[in-house]
């Protein structure tokens, strides 16, 4: 099947003109898998962290929202070890009205502003919330471990 | 032995009566007196009269009076010396399309003419008689006087014999004896030979004169005899057949509905038959003949071994509809000679006052119209009639030929007509029968005529002349007017008009008549300044005729004449009243039957220059031509029993051939027809069109509209079957078209089927667009940061900026407000409501997430550019509501907006997908939408209108001012209407589509032939671009299976012909594959 102009257009706004801090290319085989890459934003644990992220486009992109899991290991409540995220526009708040450019934009916000209250991680959410400056530490102590390069 | 001689057989009831001693010769002396009277004979012989009277002239001399048994008799078969025939004498006064016209004085002794002579066998009857090789016979015969009608001469004292062959019932009596010259019998002929010879013995066409070649020394009974048998042409022979020409003139209307033979007509069978085995069995060939069919086969005879049988053959003649039709190759053979026309004329330039150049081979049209209408009367080279053949007279030995003696004969086999003076195939109409397919200009051609020839007005009254002559004098006007008559549909009318005037450099006056612009009179019509071209429609000319008619027999063209006389000054009749210099019928398979009122107002119509404009002269039957021929007055086939006879009925009959190249001989000189195809004298294509690609494309029904076609499909497969187990099939042939009809409809929107649906969609129909106004003062009464954002959008509406859907990222373009005022394209939103409806979630916008919403809250809006300038003329034709405020430029955004829940449905989005995509590459591109279905139309409107369209739309219902203001706006380039919806039937003659290059089909015809010419309506002459035309065809539906049949031809088709038993068996094969 033919790519959708959507996913074009997408993909060369992306190209064109990204976002700070978030990179994402398409693969050359499959134009709806895309390589991301997202810093670690300024003033959170995973500062100075580089992750990297895959990014899928279902068939019925956008009327269902991609695919995104995380590939570097990351100490997060909202993310669990085998890299999924736990955000509502990933799933029944998805809208066709968002884009790649905004999913990775809400990703890069949900690394400044864990929410332990909707964990997925519950371990990682139980620390956050017993010991917050705990885990704060680990989570800086694997983005060095795990996300420099 | 009581006489010496025997008496004979016509003398025996005066002989009984005045008993033996009175011999023969007073017998005949009192029988010739008497004319055949036994009581007057008997007078005469009582009263002694009979010794001093002389015997009526021509007297019967030395023969046996068996012959002269009546006056009338004698008078057909005059004996040699009775040299007071002439021509002359004979000749009844003369029906017009008798070829041998003109008298012609031959000399008295001319006759009986010999002819020729041949062989036979006889046998001997037994007798006393002793005959040898060199005795003269006499032949007589056996039955005297059988009731015969020749012409119109009765013998007036032969009432009382009348027996003979009055009923046809009775066995009739074909023997033929010859006796010897004084009378006594020896034989008679065999069989086969008296069959004849007794019909033309009794038709009194050819005198015999027999001599004993062999003959037994005893003549025992059956003893064969051999005879020659010498056969002279009486003058009778040539006599024009009397009845016969009456029945082939004007009233032939009434010979054709009358299908019972008259007893004249079965006269005419016998002297057919008769007269054309005589000239077999003499072995005449002609020296010259004009049949298209080459020499006639002289072994071929023209009727089936007898007459008898062959009047049974044709006496249960039905009715016409049975007459099959003339297939596509046939056709093709019959125009191939049409075809070669025109090009043996010299190219013809139009005259100055044309404003138009006309193309090589409207050169050529014109040149050949014009030869009809002018040398026919110079042409000095006269042809053989078709259907006569030139006979040389042969010369018997010792007979004196005088030089002025016809040295010719002609003979119409078909007629059994003789003459002596030669047929021309001559005919005096003046036009012809102008076949141009369709769109290589036959108006121009037309038009062209129309300047080249004109009228000499110098002849005609001016009005003041006019006024003066009226005032002062009761003498009848003269009725010739200068004008050309053209007669056309009504849609025609203003195209016929404009291009008058257009071809014109303004010297040619052209007005119509029509509806309230009648106000030409017959006084009028033939002053010096009545117009060139005077346009009406069949239609008008109809109704006057009617009126005209009014309650009498219309069926009778000489009343007209009556009519004419009465009704001279009666207003309203002024086109029956005058001879116009010219008329024309266009489109003018619309009189191809000639029943119609419509065609018998047209054949009233007088004129002495007549054409025919068609694209089919033939559509299926050969009698479609027949009423054009007879419009035209072309002698002798304008004659209804004349074609009948020698085209109707041979075609019908196993002589398929042979009316065909009749026919071809008919059209030859008649019709003038090129193809689009047809190549000029280099070979080159006289008119090269564009290229023209016709697309089938295949569609797939989408689930909703697969469930309903399947249960119309399931229903009527059900349906069929059940007849078709009852046999019944044909018996309920409606109510299974009913199905198939629902079938096809499905195919092209379920709407068009279910009720229900449908009145929920014209209600929202009626809906119709939201004020854009109203939405935005609905908006700013509403909360603060609310009515900032409405606003802004609709103002953004208003101002053009084309926003980019955000769901498809792409421009929007038939976009939907929200009632949130979010914007995205229709099928976005849609497509997501759907996904969320599917994941049980109620809507909500995509955007802001605001819910719940439903397809039915979205509000349509379009934006398009349109010329402030034809906005207000745009509005009472075109549907939709125009609003918005004033851009610079003289150009203003034009903002629809409607409210969105009209289901479109797979043919209807094939035909948007297409529209919108070529409004996108190609913003000027014009398309023509047809359908059969007048309620497509109407949901094609809706989702035109969906997507920002202007259309135009010419259906059934238009009336002649709507059609003409509409064809006018498709044309003009500058019209922002870029669809017209046509429905296909409305849309198939005349008018002129070039304006548009696209073709959208939206259901298929049976008879494709609808079809194509619906597309020769934008492929035509005057077309400059490359038509593509795309017909829409549901995969798997009905619509494919009326492919496949229409590749077949034999069909359905023919437009619901239904009433022909011969194709039943094809359609119930069509029926079976179509529910199969």
């Amino acid at each position: 099947m033919a790519l959708p102009k959507r996913i074009i257009k997408e993909t060369e706004r992306l190209m064109a003109d990204p976002a700070p801090g978030i990179s994402a290319t398409p693969h050359d085989d499959n134009l709806r898998y895309f390589d991301v890459i997202i810093a670690g934003p300024n003033q959170s644990p995973f500062e100075g962290g580089v992750f990297k992220l895959e990014l899928f486009l279902p068939e019925d992109y956008p009327m269902a929202p991609p695919k995104v899991r995380f590939m570097t290991k990351i100490y997060h409540p909202n993310i669990d070890k085998l890299g999924r995220i736990c955000l509502d526009i990933l799933k029944d708040k998805w809208s066709p009205a968002l884009q790649i450019r905004t999913v990775l934009l809400s990703v890069q916000a949900l690394l400044s502003s864990p929410n332990p209250d909707d964990p997925l991680a519950n371990d990682v959410a139980q620390h956050w919330k017993e010991n917050e400056n705990a885990a704060i530490q680990t989570a800086q102590e694997w983005t060095r471990k795990y996300a420099t390069a | 032995m009581a006489t010496s001689r025997p008496i004979p057989e016509h003398l025996l009831p005066l002989s009984a009566v005045l008993g033996p001693e009175v011999d023969v010769a007073t017998l005949e002396k009192l029988h010739a007196l008497s004319r055949g009277d036994v009581t007057a004979a008997i007078n005469h012989y009582f009263e002694g009269t009979y010794l001093t009277a002389a015997i009526p002239a021509p007297p019967p001399g030395p023969r046996p009076g068996s012959i002269a048994s009546s006056p009338s008799r004698q008078r057909q078969l005059p004996s040699r010396n009775a040299a007071d025939l002439t021509l002359d004498d004979l000749e009844t006064p003369q029906a017009a399309d008798s070829p041998n016209q003109k008298k012609r004085k031959v000399h008295d002794s001319f006759f009986p003419k010999f002819l020729g002579e041949l062989t036979i066998v006889a046998y001997a009857l037994g007798g006393m008689v002793k005959v040898k090789a060199g005795d003269q016979v006499r032949f007589e015969r056996s039955k005297p006087n059988p009731q015969l009608q020749l012409g119109r001469k009765r013998g007036a004292g032969s009432g009382s014999a009348s027996s003979g062959w009055g009923g046809r019932a009775m066995k009739e009596n074909n023997v033929v004896r010859f006796t010897t010259m004084a009378g006594f019998e020896i034989g008679r002929l065999q069989v086969d030979t008296s069959r004849w010879v007794s019909k033309v013995m009794d038709y009194g066409l050819a005198e015999f004169q027999g001599t004993i070649i062999l003959a037994p020394p005893i003549l025992c009974t059956g003893a064969e005899i051999v005879l020659t048998m010498k056969c002279y042409l009486t003058a009778a022979a040539f006599k024009a057949l009397g009845g016969n020409s009456s029945a082939f003139t004007g009233k032939s209307k009434a010979m054709a509905n009358d299908r019972l033979e008259t007893v004249h007509e079965l006269d005419l069978k016998y002297r057919k038959y008769a007269i054309n085995v005589l000239f077999r069995e003499l072995a005449l060939t002609p020296v010259a003949t004009n049949s298209p069919a080459g020499p006639r086969d002289v072994n071929v005879e023209l009727f089936s071994s007898t007459p008898e049988e062959s009047s049974v053959a044709n006496g249960d003649e039905d009715e016409e509809e049975k007459e099959p039709e003339v297939s596509d190759k046939e056709l093709d053979v019959l125009y191939e000679k049409a075809q070669q026309h025109g090009r043996e004329f010299e190219p013809m330039d139009a005259p100055l006052s044309m404003t138009y150049t006309l193309k090589p081979y409207q050169q050529q049209a014109l040149a050949w119209m014009y030869y009809k209408e002018c040398s026919q009367s110079k042409d000095e080279h006269q042809t053989l009639h078709p259907l006569w053949e030139e006979y040389e007279f042969k010369t018997e030995d010792g007979q004196d030929i005088r030089s002025d003696d016809p040295k010719r004969y002609y003979f119409n086999p078909y007629s059994s007509e003789l003459s002596l003076e030669f047929p021309t195939s001559d005919s005096l109409c003046r036009g012809g029968i102008l076949a141009d397919e369709m769109g290589l200009g036959k108006t121009i051609e037309t038009l062209s005529l129309v300047h080249t020839n004109k009228f000499d007005r110098s002849t005609l009254d001016t009005p003041e002349q006019a006024f003066a002559r009226l005032s002062t004098s009761n003498t009848a006007p003269r009725r010739l007017s200068p004008t050309t008559l053209i007669i056309c549909p009504m849609s025609l009318l203003s195209q016929w008009r404009d291009e008058a005037v257009n071809s014109s450099d303004g010297s040619l006056g052209v007005e119509v008549y029509y509806g309230s612009s009648r106000d030409w009179t017959d006084e009028t019509l033939i002053q010096r300044d009545a117009p060139d071209v005077l346009i009406t429609s069949y239609g008008t000319v109809m109704s006057e005729y009617a009126s005209l008619i009014g309650g009498q027999d219309s069926s009778k063209p000489t009343d007209l004449e009556d009519v004419r006389t009465q009704n001279k000054w009666k207003k309203g009749s002024a086109l029956f009243n005058v001879e116009f210099h010219r008329v024309v019928l266009d489109e003018a398979h619309q009189i191809k039957g000639r029943n119609t009122k419509t065609a018998k107002a047209c054949y009233a119509i007088d004129a002495a220059r007549r054409w025919v404009l068609t694209g089919t002269p033939i559509q299926n039957k050969l009698e479609d031509l027949f009423s054009l021929v007879h419009f035209l007055r072309s002698e002798p086939w304008s004659n209804f029993s004349f074609w009948r006879t020698f085209i109707t009925i041979p075609f019908e009959s196993k002589d398929k051939d042979k009316a065909m190249k009749v026919v071809t001989s008919v059209l030859e000189p008649l019709v003038l027809r090129r193809t689009k195809s047809t190549k000029d004298e280099y070979g080159r294509p006289i008119i090269s069109l564009p290229e023209r690609v016709i697309d089938i494309e295949y569609l797939e029904f989408s689930e909703p509209e697969n469930d309903i076609y399947q249960a119309l499909f399931k229903d009527g497969k059900t349906k069929f079957n059940h007849y078709c187990r009852a046999g019944t099939v044909l018996r309920h042939y409606a109510s299974i078209f009913q199905l198939l009809m629902r079938m096809r409809q499905v195919c092209d929107h379920p709407f068009l089927v279910v009720g229900a649906h449908k009145d929920k969609e014209t209600e929202s129909l009626k809906d119709g667009p939201i004020h854009l106004d109203e939405l935005m003062a609905k908006f700013s009464g509403e909360g603060e940061g609310q009515e900032s954002f409405g606003a802004s959008v609709l103002q953004g509406l208003k101002t053009g900026a084309v926003a980019e859907c955000p769901v498809c990222l792409e421009d929007m373009d038939g976009g939907v407000l929200l009632p949130c005022m979010h914007a995205a394209c229709r099928g976005c939103v849609v497509d997501f409501l759907q996904a969320q409806d599917d994941a049980g979630k109620q809507g909500e916008c995509p955007i802001c997430r605001q819910g719940p919403i439903t397809e039915d809250d979205l509000i349509e809006y379009t934006t398009s550019e349109v010329k402030s300038e034809v906005k207000s003329e745009v509005s009472d034709v075109v549907a939709g509501n125009i609003l918005g405020g004033q851009q610079g430029g003289g150009s203003e955004r034009v903002i629809q907006i409607r409210r969105n829940n009209f289901k479109s449905s797979s043919k209807l989005d094939a035909l948007m997908r297409h529209l919108n995509r070529i409004r996108k590459e190609e913003p000027r591109t014009k398309s023509v939408v047809f359908s059969q279905f007048t309620g497509m139309l109407d949901l094609a409107e809706g989702v035109l209108e969906r997507d920002g369209f202007q259309f135009l739309r010419l259906d059934g219902t238009h009336s002649q001012a709507s059609r003409e203001k509409t064809l006018q706006f498709f044309k003009d380039p500058d019209h922002p209407a870029l669809v017209i919806l046509i429905s296909l039937r409305a849309g198939g003659v005349g008018l002129n589509l070039t304006a548009a290059s696209r073709v959208y089909m939206l259901d298929p015809w049976w008879n494709y032939a609808v079809e194509s010419q619906a597309i020769d309506r934008v492929h035509r002459i005057g077309q400059v671009r490359p038509v593509v035309v795309k017909r829409f065809i549901i995969q798997g539906s009905v619509e494919e299976k009326i492919l496949a049949i229409q590749g077949r031809k034999n069909a359905l088709a023919s437009g619901l012909g239904m009433t022909k038993a011969e194709s039943q068996g094809a359609r119930m094969e069509d029926l079976q594959e179509i529910f199969s």
